[in-house]
C-alpha cells in the first residue's frame, strides 16, 4: 500500500509543479512520440515496405541507432565505477542520472529492435519457455537477454536507492551493492554482445574484425559521457540540479582519451583495409570516397571525424575547456560524431557490396526517420520524468511521510 | 564483499560455459554407421537409362529411301533431298559416310569399323570427344530427366547438339531482375 | 496424382514423366506420416489460433492437420482454388545437393523463372531465389559480375554463375537466428517455419550467398499463377514480414522429382540428387571432376558444387 502511494506520489511529482520550460521540453516531446507513433502504425497497416530497406540493404536506421544507443547505455558504467566503487562523493551526486539514462537508452534500444522486425505480433516467440529463444546459440537472443538484464539492474538499484530515501531509511548495502557490481561487467557485456553481432559475420567482411568489440566500447565511453556533460550542462543551466563542477572535469578528462583512442581504432581499420587493399575494400571505399558517383555517405563520416578532432581540440585547450558553453557544444560535436560512425558509418557499408556482389545504396525513408525521431523522442521523455522525480527524491524535495 | 566477489566469478564461469558448449552445438546430425547402411540398404538403385534416339530422327529409318540409293561418297553440299543439312563440324566430318555406315544403312559406324545404332549415337561423337564422354558417363554432362531417385533417363549428345552443326545457337535470356532504386551500375573498373 | 500440375517443356520425352512416377511413388511410402490437408476438411480457424500457433517441429500429427488446413482455406479463400499442403518428411540417409557445370551454363535464367512459378514467390516486387551472375573469364569475383544482364546470351568470354542457397553443413543462418525459425533438415534442407519466423533479418546479414528474401510487401501473386501443389517448409505462399529462400523444392524432391529450376535448365548444366548414394550423379561429379564452392573459407560446407566439364 505504501508502496503504490510513493507511485503515485512520484507520477504526481513528474508532472506538476514544472517550469514552463519543462512544460514545454515535455510537450515537444510528446510531439515527438505522437508523429513516430502515426508513422509506426503506417508501418504495421503496410509492413516495412514504408521502408527503405532492400533484400540487398537489409538493416538501416533503425538498427543503426539501436547499436549507437547500446554505447550509451554502457557508458552509465563510467558515473558508477568513480561513485560506487571509489566512492566519490561528486559522482555519487549524480550517478542517479547516469542510471536512469541507461534506463531510457535499454527502453529506445528495445523499442528500435522492436520496430525493425516484420512481425512484431509474434514477439512472443522470443520469450523463454512459451517460444524458442535459441540462446546462448544466438548472438541476437544474447543481446535481447543482456539488454533486458541490464535494464532490470539499472531499474533495481535507483530504485531501491530512491524507494529507501523517500522513506528516509538507510538502505541496506546487501540488497544493492552485488546488483551494482554486476551491473558492471554487463554494462561491458552489453556492449561486447552488441559488437559480436556483426563481429561473428564471416559473411559481412566489413565487420567481421576482431577489434569492432573494442571500438564499440570506446566509442561509447566517448559518446556517453559526452552525453552526460551535455545532460549536466543542461540541469544546471536551468538550474534543476547543481552539479558539481568536479563531475564534468571528469567526464572530460575520459573524453580526452576516448575521443583519441577511438579515432585511433578507425585509423587501424582504415590502415586494415586501405593497405591491405583486398577485394574487401570496397566497403571502406565506399564510405570514405564512394562508387562512381555514389558518395551518400561519404560526407558524413568524413564530417564525423572532423566533428571529433573538432570535440577533442577543444577538450584539450586549457582556455576553454572548463568552461560550459565550448564543452556542451564540443560534447555534441563527439555524441553526433561517434553517432555518424557508428550507426550508419557502420551498418550501411556492411551491405555494399552485398555478397553476391551487388551495390545498392541505401537511405532511410521519411517513416523510418520519424519513426527514429519518435523513439528518441520517448526515450528523452522518459528521461526527463524520471530525473525530475529522481532527483526531487534526492534532494530531499519529494518524501514520504 | 568476498562473498559476492565469488559468486560473481560462479555466475561468470557458468555463463562461459553455456556459451561454449551452445557454440559446439552442430545441426548435422552425424549419421552412424549402422543407419547409414540401413539406409543404403533401403535405397532404390540409381539406374540411368539414355533416352532413345531412333523414332525420334525425322526421316529414320534411313532404309526407307537407301535401300534403292547406292553409297557414295556424298560431299555434302548441297544434299539432295536432306536441305536441312548445314554441314558445320570439324574438317573431317565433312561427307555423310564418316559417320553414317554405308553398309547398314539405319546404322553409323565407328572409325573401328564397328557399326552403332542411333541410340547410341554417343559412342560416335565420344570418338573424338573423349573427355565429354567421360563426363557423360558419370552424368556430368548431358541433361537428365525423370528424378533423382531410382531410374532416370540421359538425353543423348544430338539431342542438344545437332551433330552436322554442334555448336549451340545464342539464346535470349530471359528478363532480368528489375534494378534496385537505389543500384549503383556496374562500370568496369568502377572500383578498380 | 492429377492435382500436381506439370509443366511440359518441349513434349520431347515422354519418359520422364514415368521416371518421375516411380520416384513420387517411393517418396510416398516414406511419407506417409505426411499429413496432408485439402479444402474440403472445415477449417474453422480463428486469429487466435494463429497467434498460437506451435513451432513445427512442436507440432503434433494433429496439429499439423488443423494448421494445414486452416493454411488451405486461407488460400481459397484469397485466391479461389482448392491448395493441397503437405510436408513429406526427409528420406532417411539421403544428403541432397547440386552440382553445376559453369562451362554449360549459359545464362538464359529458365531456372530462375521456373522457380518463381514452382515456389509462388511474391511477383511484384519479384521474388527470385536464384540469381544468374555473368562473369568474365578468368575470374571468380563475383563483386564484378553483373545479374542485371539481358539479350542474347551467352556472350563471348563470360562465364555464367547461378548462385542459390547452399544448403550449408554450417549453416551461419541457422546458428543466428534467435527464436530457432529456420533449422537443418537431416536432408541437408535449411527450412523456415514462415508462422516462426519473426522477420528480423539477422540471417539474412549472417548468409554469405545472398540467398535469403524478405516479404517486405504482402506477396503479390494472381490466381491463375499460383501453384496448388503446396509444402508447409517448402512453397505455400507466405505471410508479410518473414524471410524465405531456396529450398530445394522440397515437396519435390522428397518425392523423389527434380527441383523445378532442373528441370527447366535447357543445357542440362544442373545435376541434383543423393551425394550418400555412390550412384547419383552427382556423387560421381565430387568424386570425379575437380569441382569447388564458393567462399569455402568461411567454412559453412556448402552443398552446391561448382565444376567446369
Ligand atoms: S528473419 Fe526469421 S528466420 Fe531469419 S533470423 Fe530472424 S527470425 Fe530467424
Amino acid at each position: 500500500m505504501g508502496y503504490l502511494r510513493y507511485w503515485g506520489a512520484m507520477v504526481r511529482y513528474a508532472v506538476i509543479g514544472g517550469s514552463r520550460v519543462y512544460y514545454g521540453w515535455l510537450a515537444l516531446l510528446a510531439c515527438g512520440v505522437v508523429a513516430g507513433v502515426v508513422a509506426y502504425s503506417h508501418q504495421l497497416e503496410r509492413g516495412l515496405s514504408v521502408t527503405a530497406l532492400s533484400d540487398q540493404v537489409s538493416w538501416g536506421a533503425y538498427i543503426a541507432n539501436f547499436t549507437f544507443l547500446v554505447g550509451i547505455a554502457a557508458a552509465a558504467v563510467l558515473l558508477v565505477v568513480p561513485s560506487y566503487v571509489y566512492k566519490r562523493e561528486d559522482v555519487k551526486e549524480v550517478v542517479l542520472v547516469g542510471e536512469l539514462l541507461a534506463v531510457s537508452a535499454i527502453v529506445m534500444c528495445l523499442l528500435f529492435v522492436t520496430v525493425d522486425i516484420g512481425r512484431p505480433d509474434r514477439i512472443l516467440h522470443m520469450l523463454p519457455f512459451i517460444g524458442r529463444l535459441q540462446f546462448p546459440r544466438s548472438v541476437l537472443a544474447w543481446d535481447v537477454v543482456v539488454l533486458t538484464g541490464y535494464l532490470l539492474l539499472n531499474l533495481h538499484i535507483p530504485g531501491y536507492l530512491l524507494y529507501k530515501r523517500y522513506r528516509r531509511q538507510r538502505p541496506s548495502e546487501r540488497y544493492y551493492l552485488p546488483f551494482v557490481f554486476l551491473s558492471i561487467i554487463w554494462a561491458i557485456s552489453i556492449h561486447t554482445v552488441t559488437a559480436f553481432l556483426y563481429s561473428g559475420l564471416g559473411g559481412r567482411p566489413y565487420w567481421n574484425t576482431a577489434i569492432l568489440a573494442p571500438r564499440f566500447l570506446v566509442s561509447a565511453f566517448a559518446s556517453g559521457p559526452a552525453l552526460l556533460i551535455i545532460i549536466f550542462g543542461t540541469l544546471r543551466r536551468f538550474e534543476a540540479h547543481d552539479v558539481s563542477e568536479s563531475v564534468t572535469e571528469l567526464l572530460r578528462k575520459i573524453l580526452t582519451f576516448t575521443i583519441p583512442l577511438n579515432l585511433f581504432l578507425l585509423g587501424c581499420e582504415v590502415f586494415k583495409e586501405f593497405y591491405t587493399d583486398s577485394a574487401h575494400v570496397i566497403s571502406a571505399r565506399y564510405l570514405f570516397y564512394g562508387i562512381g558517383t555514389h558518395k551518400m555517405l561519404a560526407p558524413y563520416i568524413w564530417a564525423a571525424i572532423v566533428m571529433q578532432v573538432l570535440a577533442l581540440a577543444v577538450c584539450l585547450t586549457p582556455a576553454i575547456r572548463r568552461r560550459d558553453g565550448p564543452l556542451v557544444v564540443a560534447s555534441v560535436l563527439c555524441v553526433v560524431g561517434v553517432w555518424v560512425e557508428k550507426g550508419m558509418g557502420l551498418i550501411v557499408p556492411g551491405f555494399i557490396p552485398t555478397p553476391a556482389g551487388d551495390l545498392v545504396e541505401y537511405t532511410p525513408s521519411g517513416h523510418e526517420i520519424v519513426i527514429c525521431l519518435g523513439i528518441w523522442c520517448v526515450g528523452a521523455l522518459l528521461f526527463s520524468l524520471m530525473t525530475r522525480v529522481a532527483l526531487a527524491i534526492q534532494n530531499g524535495r519529494l518524501e514520504g511521510r | 564483499m568476498t562473498d559476492v566477489t565469488s559468486r560473481l566469478t560462479i555466475l561468470a564461469l557458468a555463463l562461459v560455459a553455456a556459451v561454449a558448449s551452445g557454440c559446439q552445438r552442430s545441426d548435422a546430425a552425424p549419421a552412424s554407421a549402422s543407419a547409414a547402411a540401413a539406409a543404403a540398404a533401403r535405397r532404390p538403385t540409381r539406374v540411368i537409362r539414355i533416352a532413345r534416339r531412333e523414332g525420334k530422327v525425322r526421316e529414320y529409318p534411313c532404309l526407307k529411301c537407301h535401300d534403292k540409293i547406292t553409297a557414295v561418297l556424298q560431299r555434302p553440299t548441297p544434299i539432295k533431298r536432306h536441305t536441312a543439312i548445314r554441314i558445320k563440324h570439324f574438317k573431317g566430318a565433312d561427307a555423310c559416310y564418316v559417320c553414317h555406315d554405308t553398309r547398314a544403312m539405319n546404322r553409323l559406324a565407328l572409325l573401328s569399323g564397328e557399326s552403332v545404332g542411333y541410340d547410341a549415337s554417343y559412342e560416335l561423337c565420344g570418338q573424338c570427344h573423349g573427355e565429354k564422354r567421360r563426363d557423360f558417363a558419370i552424368g556430368a554432362h548431358g541433361k537428365l530427366v525423370g528424378g533423382w531417385r531410382g531410374t532416370a533417363y540421359k538425353y543423348n549428345c544430338v539431342d542438344c547438339h545437332d551433330p552436322h552443326h554442334p555448336k549451340r545457337a545464342a539464346v535470349n535470356a530471359l528478363p532480368p531482375p528489375p534494378f534496385p532504386a537505389r543500384g549503383i551500375r556496374k562500370s568496369r573498373g568502377a572500383h578498380r | 496424382m492429377k492435382r500436381r500440375r506439370r509443366r511440359r517443356r518441349d513434349g520431347k520425352h515422354p519418359l520422364s514423366r514415368r521416371g518421375f512416377l516411380r520416384g513420387l511413388g517411393a517418396g510416398a511410402a516414406t511419407a506417409a506420416s505426411a499429413a496432408a490437408a485439402t479444402v474440403g476438411t472445415s477449417a474453422c480457424s480463428t486469429d487466435w489460433d494463429k497467434v498460437f500457433q506451435k513451432h513445427y517441429k512442436e507440432m503434433t500429427a494433429a496439429d499439423k492437420k488443423k494448421v494445414f488446413a486452416r493454411i488451405a482455406a486461407e488460400a481459397k479463400q484469397r485466391f479461389g482454388k482448392a491448395v493441397t499442403v503437405s510436408d513429406p518428411q526427409p528420406l532417411p540417409g539421403v544428403r541432397f545437393a547440386f552440382c553445376i557445370s559453369l562451362s554449360t551454363c549459359n545464362g538464359n535464367r529458365k531456372c530462375v523463372h521456373a522457380c518463381v512459378e514452382e515456389n509462388n514467390q511474391g511477383r511484384d516486387p519479384a521474388i527470385q531465389y536464384i540469381k544468374v551472375i555473368e562473369l568474365d573469364r578468368g575470374t571468380l569475383d563475383l563483386e564484378r559480375g553483373d545479374q542485371y544482364y539481358g539479350g542474347e546470351v551467352p556472350r563471348a568470354n563470360k562465364v555464367y554463375l547461378p548462385m542459390q542457397c547452399n544448403q550449408c553443413d554450417n549453416p551461419p543462418c541457422v546458428k543466428v537466428c534467435p527464436v530457432e525459425a529456420t533449422w537443418k533438415e537431416p536432408d541437408g534442407i535449411v527450412a523456415i517455419d514462415y508462422d516462426w519466423c519473426i522477420g528480423c533479418r539477422y540471417c539474412m546479414a549472417a548468409c554469405p550467398y545472398e540467398a535469403r528474401r524478405f516479404n517486405y510487401h504482402q506477396p503479390s501473386l494472381p490466381a491463375s499463377q499460383l501453384n496448388t501443389n503446396q509444402g508447409y517448409l517448402s512453397n505455400r505462399v507466405r505471410p508479410r514480414g518473414v524471410v524465405e529462400k531456396c529450398h530445394f523444392c522440397m515437396h519435390r524432391t522428397r518425392r523423389g522429382a527434380y527441383p523445378a529450376c532442373l528441370e527447366a535448365c535447357p543445357t542440362g548444366a544442373r545435376k541434383f540428387g543423393d551425394i550418400n548414394d555412390p550412384d547419383s550423379e552427382v556423387h560421381k561429379i565430387v568424386k570425379h571432376k575437380r569441382v569447388f564452392v564458393l567462399k569455402e573459407e568461411l567454412n559453412t560446407v556448402p552443398h552446391v558444387f561448382y565444376y567446369f566439364d
